[in-house]
């Protein structure tokens, strides 16, 4: 057994004297995490359970949710499209096209009218998707995707925007700035500084119930360092991949094929070139111990980025085996977000030589800060968007991988946009807004239908924050949104509780039936 | 015998008083009430004594702001520098769009701190910051302490190629 394996498989006896030690002076979150972490550990020995896969997809710079799930019908007849398109002026996607009067936008029939029940008297409005967005039209319609209506960042339950305007309730810090926004949509913490993401978090606590034969981290991210995967201090630690594999040292060829005479067999030695031999040196100074223990530490990491490279290798060695053809399933999907889902694809099809039950995911798509010209390039990002999902679905849907049920993707972003456009012409844009709505894909997920309250779309009424922009005071928090997600994970109660310290602020997603937030 | 009559009556009283004491009435048709509770947000009453507004000394060079002896490029430097100072001292930058970034910095802010004077020909009649064209600047918040200060520049457009744009 691997050093690292039995530092989580820590005896009962010292988990009682840890936990008797901390439970002198503990407080806050860190330290809940910390023994919550111990008596996971110290339960876990045995514990196991099917492969699960949770995919945060982080749509970096604000997402236009507005033109992504649209108001449809006629002007006259549903306020919501004539609220929709007053606000919206030159950024209003048309019903139907002016010259052929052909359909624009996907329409979608939601299996339930709960979403509209708060501000709708329980009528169904009509919807439809992004005219880009087919492909997530169609799994929505086929069940295999929900909707999450105004979902965003919140301290607590702001009951009205005159609470909001009035400041008698505490709202969510630098509400509106990026870095801000992105950090509390993956902290979930909204009211205090950064300190760690609610996916570490949760990686922290389910990491010694289902990594028994780990070779690699349970959090793998395909969009570098990001903070949803900051675990605790000798929590668990993210690992960046490329879109190609492992991210290799650099200056010793493509998977080390200058400095090795076999990448593919290293007891096949160096090459005798100055590649090689700078590489055998390498390898040699960071099998050294030091007394320094940041000396010794930094060599421990190298030599564990290094073998987690050997684990990603095996991993996609078996992937190419497995009888599925990837670049078939994402040959309509060959974009940044298509190919990171497509390594996240390979990875999964490789999982037993990774050796985790459970895998936390990040990958991320940018550009959505559309201040201007926000049609045109709104529309290419709804397209890479719908393209990589629909095209990750099928690929775990393959008869050769079949994981489709174990398998849960979930979109975030820093804050919805203004409903309000901030120019009258072809090149307007939107500005920064709160709560928006995303989507949760996968075989799993009670979809076809809208989850959360579908807000009305009056400026300077109703949820809109401010009296002229639109921008929607969120009636789902990120909390409670994310703790639906970690508990299908494998989290239990008292998890849940420590990972989201804020939760109990707001209605319990599992027991307060009026939340609807059952899409899980 | 009497002792033990008494004890029962007692004890009996007892009961019926804890049991009084935890029954909560319901109602014919009415489900129970939900264990469940949400923690209640702090009490936010507002102050006995609210403090007089305090003109900042930084408020001065908001004189300055869209003259002829200023360029664009210093009216924006000095709204940053009083958004700089904004942040300092508050803890964090104004949040919001630009007539809510302006109010705050004018002294709707919770120490009532007035980085602008309450006039002057840098507002409109919205009460917002405008440049010396007459368009209202666009703030643009990177993060809590990063703020772009963006103003449309001669042609009165935003995200055109003649915009001015803090550092």
């Amino acid at each position: 057994m691997k050093n690292h394996q039995k530092e989580e498989l820590r005896s009962r006896r010292d988990f009682l004297r840890q936990s008797a030690c901390a439970s002198l002076g503990v407080t806050g979150l860190v330290n809940v995490l910390a023994n919550l972490r111990l008596i996971t550990a110290a339960s876990a020995q045995g514990a196991g359970g099917g492969y699960k896969a949770l995919i945060c997809l982080f749509q970096s710079g604000g997402n236009d949710s507005n033109n992504f799930l649209v108001p449809l019908g006629d002007v006259g007849d549903f306020t919501l499209r004539s609220d929709y398109e007053a606000a919206r002026g030159a950024l209003a996607l048309p019903v139907t096209d002016p010259v052929t009067g052909d359909p624009v936008l996907n329409p979608i029939t939601p299996a339930s009218t709960t979403a509209f029940a708060r501000h709708f008297e329980g009528e169904a409005m009509p919807l439809g998707l992004h005219p880009s967005c087919g492909g997530i039209a169609e799994m929505f319609g086929s069940g295999e995707l929900a909707l999450l209506a105004n979902v965003g960042t919140l301290s607590y339950p702001v009951p009205t925007r005159e609470d909001y305007i009035n400041k008698t309730v505490p709202v969510p810090l630098q509400l509106f700035s990026h870095s801000d926004q992105q950090r509390q949509w993956q902290s979930s913490v909204s009211d205090k500084p950064f300190t760690t993401g609610w996916g570490g978090r949760a990686a922290d606590l389910l990491n010694a119930s289902y990594t028994a034969g780990s070779k690699v981290s349970m959090s793998i991210s395909l969009a570098g360092v990001n903070s949803f995967q900051v675990g605790t201090a000798g929590g668990v630690a993210q690992y960046a991949v490329g879109t190609n594999g492992a991210i290799t040292l650099a200056g010793y060829g493509t998977n080390y094929d200058s400095a090795y005479n076999d990448p593919e067999d290293t007891s096949l030695g160096y090459k005798n070139s100055d590649t090689g031999r700078r590489l055998e040196a390498f390898e040699k100074i960071m099998n050294l111990t030091h007394e320094n223990l940041l000396e010794d530490q930094y060599n421990r990491i190298i030599r564990g980025a290094r073998a987690t490279e050997g684990g990603i290798g095996a991993a996609l060695t078996a992937a190419a085996v497995g009888g599925v053809d990837f670049d078939t399933h994402f040959s309509n999907a060959q974009t940044k977000l298509g190919d990171q889902l497509k390594m996240i694809a390979k990875l999964i099809a490789g999982r037993n030589a990774l050796g985790n039950s459970r895998q936390i995911f990040f990958c991320q798509i940018g550009g959505h800060d559309t201040h201007a010209s926000m049609l045109p390039a709104h529309s290419n990002l709804m397209a890479e968007l719908s393209g990589a999902l629909l095209a990750f679905r099928n690929a775990m849907k393959d008869p050769g991988l079949d994981v489709f049920d174990d398998v849960t993707t979930f979109t975030m972003s820093d804050f919805n946009r203004t409903l309000q456009a901030n120019g009258a012409d072809a090149g307007a844009g939107s500005d920064h807004g709160w709560g928006g709505h995303h989507l949760i894909m996968g075989g799993s997920v009670n979809g076809g239908d809208i989850y959360g309250h579908f807000p009305p779309l009056k400026t300077g009424a109703g949820l809109d924050s401010n009296n002229t922009r639109g921008q929607f005071i969120p009636e789902t928090s990120v909390d409670q949104y994310a703790a639906v997600l970690t508990k299908w994970m494998g989290a239990g109660s008292s998890e849940i509780e420590a990972i989201f310290p804020n939760l109990p602020r707001f209605d319990d997603p599992f027991s307060v039936a009026s939340a609807n937030l059952g899409f899980l | 015998m009497k002792r033990l009559a008494w004890f029962v009556v007692v004890a009996a009283l007892i009961a019926v008083a804890l049991f009084l004491l935890n029954w909560e009435p319901t109602h014919p048709g009415e489900p129970p009430a939900a264990a469940y509770s949400r923690e209640a947000p702090p009490e936010r009453r507002a102050p006995d004594d609210v403090p007089e507004l305090t003109l900042l000394p930084v408020a001065e060079s908001a004189a300055a702001l869209n003259s002829s002896d200023n360029t664009p490029g210093d009216d924006i430097s000095i709204l940053a520098l009083m958004v700089s100072y904004y942040g300092k001292i508050l803890g964090g930058n104004p949040v919001g769009e630009n007539d809510e970034i302006t109010a705050a910095l004018m002294g709707k802010n919770s120490k009532r701190l007035a980085f602008l004077p309450q006039d002057g020909q840098f507002l409109d009649s919205s009460g917002r910051l405008i440049d010396r064209w007459g368009t209202p600047y666009f703030f643009h918040a990177l993060s809590g302490s990063k703020m772009e200060i963006i103003s449309a520049g001669v042609d009165r457009k935003h995200h055109t190629e003649d915009d001015i744009t803090s550092d």
